[in-house]
């Protein structure tokens, strides 16, 4: 299949594009949406061509356009978004984009809002899970009323990117507009919950199943907070979570739970509607869950794969590589290479 | 002469990720005509700047929103919000649509009154309403929705002074999980403020209670928040009609549907993030439904302003020239500037040019023609060279802009209308001299 | 000029300084103008070459090509 990638960013600041490229490479054709030519995988050689992307926010007929060229040369089959910020309008418009032959496997816009962070608390209610207080807010003077009722450490998270733990009210408000600045309203401040928190990936296959899954322990992070080592766990309840929730909603496609644990206690913290950064770690130890997703995508009968070896660990290392300057200038003036 | 010309451009790469100017990839919008009639020509014929409304786009957007609401509702009233745009000849599509008229001062009742407009088919909202004003709209039949307990007082007064009794509706505010809420206007429906505003109406019995209005906010980003407000004013709707013995004829839900403008400060496109009609209509007949106890249904008020005029609004603006500033941003000078795009603080405008111009995408910036440095209408884009002459076409502007349009340095531009044959009409010459002089003594 | 003389054209438009490793995307005039100056021509013979190239007026080459060489000082690229 020819399949286009989204999130080629592999700095500091992963995106899942790369891994999702390495789970896929052996068995398909493929092809790098960037949006930015500095993306490092528009330099690793790992897709056949790469095209620059309007950035999202210029909405779908820009996009459409775009498509509608690089169909001109390459006809792509399917796409996997893997960008927060570019999700929305891929679930919004996946009915036209399937129109042009390009098949998705992407959550419905219903689905999509239900995680939305100010909205979840409602799902986790379904769920049976506890999810920590959370305020919407737009402007900084509504700190005080939340202060009437919720106390310092909180979370000050942006609604699609970008959660910063402020200690007390002026690194709230530095967060504040640090988030509203790049992303905009509205930001959401939420209360701090302890435990460990516990990472689950899955893809499911619309019709209520739960195709594939891997729960793990990040060990350690990034001073950006972007797992660095990590675990996999069996952690039944996670697991049940997970498959109470793709059969509540019908979920389509991929998804990761970010969850916190307190003995016996649950909460959410929050559902993204992609693979994460760490995917590839689930491909090693057997649980290819992007050739799952392409599998669900050409609606071939998928068996699920929920089980896999415990005491695996996951290392993420920085590379280099060097390339022509020449590559970087194409891309700039070309807009593909 | 083999070759075309372009202007030369040079721009240093910038190795950030995530320029601030915009996607590396060229993107252009291009604009050639509105209903079929060229910009250019619009542009020659009645002058630039100009602001143009497409009859067309007016009508598809009625008939569609009316379509939402009455494929689900069984009695259901649109009013025109005459403060979104009072342009006579705008004001009058919609009266040949079916709207009747919404208020919110003595001179937009006069405007009404002045196109033909009957008492019974005015709205009469707002904060302020002069005590003279309002008796003459309770005299021809208005449907006032009182704001406060100092209006409820000169109704009465002028029931004394007519010896009547007069029906009224209220407007109420109410927390609907919405930031900010809008408090200012009417009465509280959490805090009890309503419910003995309505007390007080009964216990002097001269004015009686009909319908019950809310406005929740605008440019609403959730169609859940109409939902609650439904309930709330159903609830109330209950409480007023089992106290007092009332019959509560209508509800108004208000306006506050968003158009396809991009918000500043968001992200995602306008066409991602604005709910659908149906969702908003979902979200108010459903409630009604569901909370109605009632052995009939009350008539559905809706003053829809922004959402039914705004994508029907363009202004059409040329470049006038441009300079170079010193941090090697390109200015363009417009002949149209922020005191008729008032809309431009919040809302990022879709800029289309008149044709592809080939070449680089250069930072650049729009700004108006007014001696002053606020006069940005768009602060950092990427743009081809463009040309002396170039037409821009600003949109969405329908709602609002004219209307609140200041005369400042220029005159006031000319407004055009096209109508559903594709024929441009002048509805609006440009301001002159003489205008502007008219009322100086 | 000798800024000028340093930059390497390639054939994606794209001017490159490798004493200082910053990059400039032009377009093909911008390309041409570049061109110009690493030949020593002048203001007005940039203008004239132009001229002769395209058929635009002097009047509005004047406007382009003196932003064009603003922007290089912009850049540090001329005094």
């Amino acid at each position: 299949m020819k399949i286009a990638v989204s999130g080629l960013n592999n700095t500091d600041n992963p995106a899942p594009g790369i891994p999702v490229i390495k789970s896929l490479k052996e068995k398909h054709q493929l092809f790098g949406l960037a949006y930015d030519p500095n993306e490092p995988g528009n330099f690793m050689d790992m897709v056949s061509q790469t095209y620059l992307m309007p950035y999202p926010s210029l909405g779908i007929e820009a996009l459409k356009t775009r498509l509608e060229h690089i169909q001109e040369d390459e006809h792509i089959e399917a796409i996997i978004p893997n960008l927060d910020a570019e999700l929305p309008l891929y679930i919004k418009y996946q009915d036209e984009i399937n129109a042009m032959g390009i098949k998705l496997c992407l959550p419905s816009q219903e689905n999509f809002e239900l995680r939305n962070k100010n909205k979840l608390d409602t799902l986790s209610e379904k769920l049976e899970i506890t999810y920590p207080k959370t305020y919407e807010i737009s402007s900084i003077g509504e700190f005080d009323k939340i202060l009437e009722s919720s106390q310092f450490p909180l979370m000050i998270k942006g609604n699609y990117y970008k959660a910063y733990k402020a200690l007390n009210l002026d690194a709230a408000i530095e967060y504040f507009y640090r988030i509203s600045n790049e992303w905009g309203f509205p930001v959401l401040v939420q209360e701090v919950v302890e435990g460990e928190e516990i990472n689950l990936v899955g893809v499911a296959d619309g019709k209520g199943e739960l195709k594939g899954a891997v729960a793990i322990k990040k060990l350690t992070t990034t001073d950006i907070g972007k797992i660095w080592t990590g675990l996999t766990i069996q952690n039944e309840r996670l697991m049940e979570i997970a498959k109470n929730f793709v059969k509540l909603t019908k979920w389509k496609g991929p998804f990761e739970l970010e969850c916190m644990i307190n003995m016996n206690h649950i909460y959410m913290i929050e559902i993204n509607p992609r693979f994460p950064a760490w995917v590839y770690f689930a491909t090693e130890i057997g649980v290819n869950l992007p050739e799952i997703l392409v599998d669900i995508m050409q609606g071939k009968e998928v068996e699920a794969q929920l089980t896999y070896s415990s005491n695996k660990m996951y290392v993420r290392f920085v590379d280099e590589l060097v390339t022509d300057f020449t590559d970087f200038t194409t891309l700039l003036g070309k807009k593909e290479l | 002469m083999t070759q075309t010309y372009e202007k030369p451009t040079i721009n240093k790469i910038d190795f950030a990720m995530a320029s601030k100017y915009g996607s590396p990839l060229k993107t252009q919008k291009i604009r050639q005509s509105i209903d079929g009639v060229p910009i250019a020509e619009l542009s020659e014929k009645f002058g630039s700047p100009l602001f143009v409304y497409s009859q067309k786009t007016i009508e598809e957007k009625y008939n569609t929103l009316k379509e939402a609401f009455t494929s689900r509702y069984p009695d259901v009233q649109f009013s025109w919000s005459y403060k979104t745009n009072y342009l006579n000849a705008i004001c009058k599509i919609y009266h040949d649509l079916g709207s009747i008229a919404e208020v919110v001062s003595e001179f937009e009742y006069q405007k009404a009154r002045a196109l033909g407009v009957e008492g019974k088919d005015i709205i009469f909202n707002g904060p302020y309403k002069p005590k003279e004003d309002l008796k003459i709209a309770v005299q021809e039949g208005a449907k006032i929705h009182v704001d406060n307990l100092f209006e409820l007082g000169d109704l009465e007064a002028i029931a004394d002074e007519l010896n009547i009794t007069i029906p009224v509706a209220i407007r109420i505010n109410m927390n609907t999980g919405v930031y900010p809420q809008w408090s200012r206007f009417g009465f509280n429906y959490e805090n009890g403020e309503a419910l003995e505003a309505v007390k007080r109406m009964y216990a002097k019995g001269k004015l009686y209670l009909v319908g019950i209005h809310s406005h929740i906010g605008t440019f609403m980003l959730d169609a859940n928040a109409y939902r609650l407000a439904t309930m709330k004013i159903m609830q109330l709707k209950h409480q007023v009609e089992e106290t007092f013995d009332a019959n509560i004829a209508y509800i108004d839900l208000g306006g506050g549907f968003a158009s396809k403008s991009n918000l500043k400060g968001v992200y995602q496109s306008a066409e991602v993030i604005i709910p659908t009609v149906d969702d908003y209509a979902e979200a108010i007949t459903g409630a009604i439904y569901e909370f109605n106890r009632s052995d009939t249904l009350p008539q559905l008020y809706l003053e829809t302003g922004r959402h039914l005029i705004d994508e029907a609004g363009y202004l059409l603006t040329s470049v006038q020239g441009w300079k170079r500033f010193p941090d090697g941003k390109k200015g363009y000078v417009l002949d149209a500037g922020v005191n008729i795009l008032y809309t431009s603080t919040w809302y990022n405008f879709n800029i289309e040019l008149d044709k592809r111009y080939e070449g680089d995408n250069e930072p650049s910036m729009l700004n108006g023609p007014l001696c002053m440095n606020i006069d940005i209408i768009e602060e950092n884009l990427m743009l081809p060279a463009l040309d002396r002459g170039t037409i821009l076409s600003i949109s969405p502007v329908g709602a609002y802009n004219y209307t609140q349009a200041m005369q400042f340095i220029r005159y006031k531009p000319a407004v055009v209308l096209i109508d559903t044959e594709g024929k441009a009409r002048l509805i609006k010459e440009v301001d002159n001299l003489a205008t502007i002089n008219y009322r100086e003594v | 000029m000798q800024q000028i003389k340093e930059l390497l054209l390639d054939e994606n438009n794209i001017a490159f300084h490798p004493m200082i490793g910053n990059s400039y995307q032009l377009n093909s005039i911008g390309m041409k103008i570049l061109q110009l100056l690493k030949e020593d021509n002048s203001k007005e013979e940039i203008i004239d070459a132009l001229h002769h190239a395209y058929g635009t007026s002097k009047d509005a080459l004047f406007i382009d090509v003196s932003d064009f060489l603003t922007k290089l000082k912009i850049y540090g690229l001329t005094q």
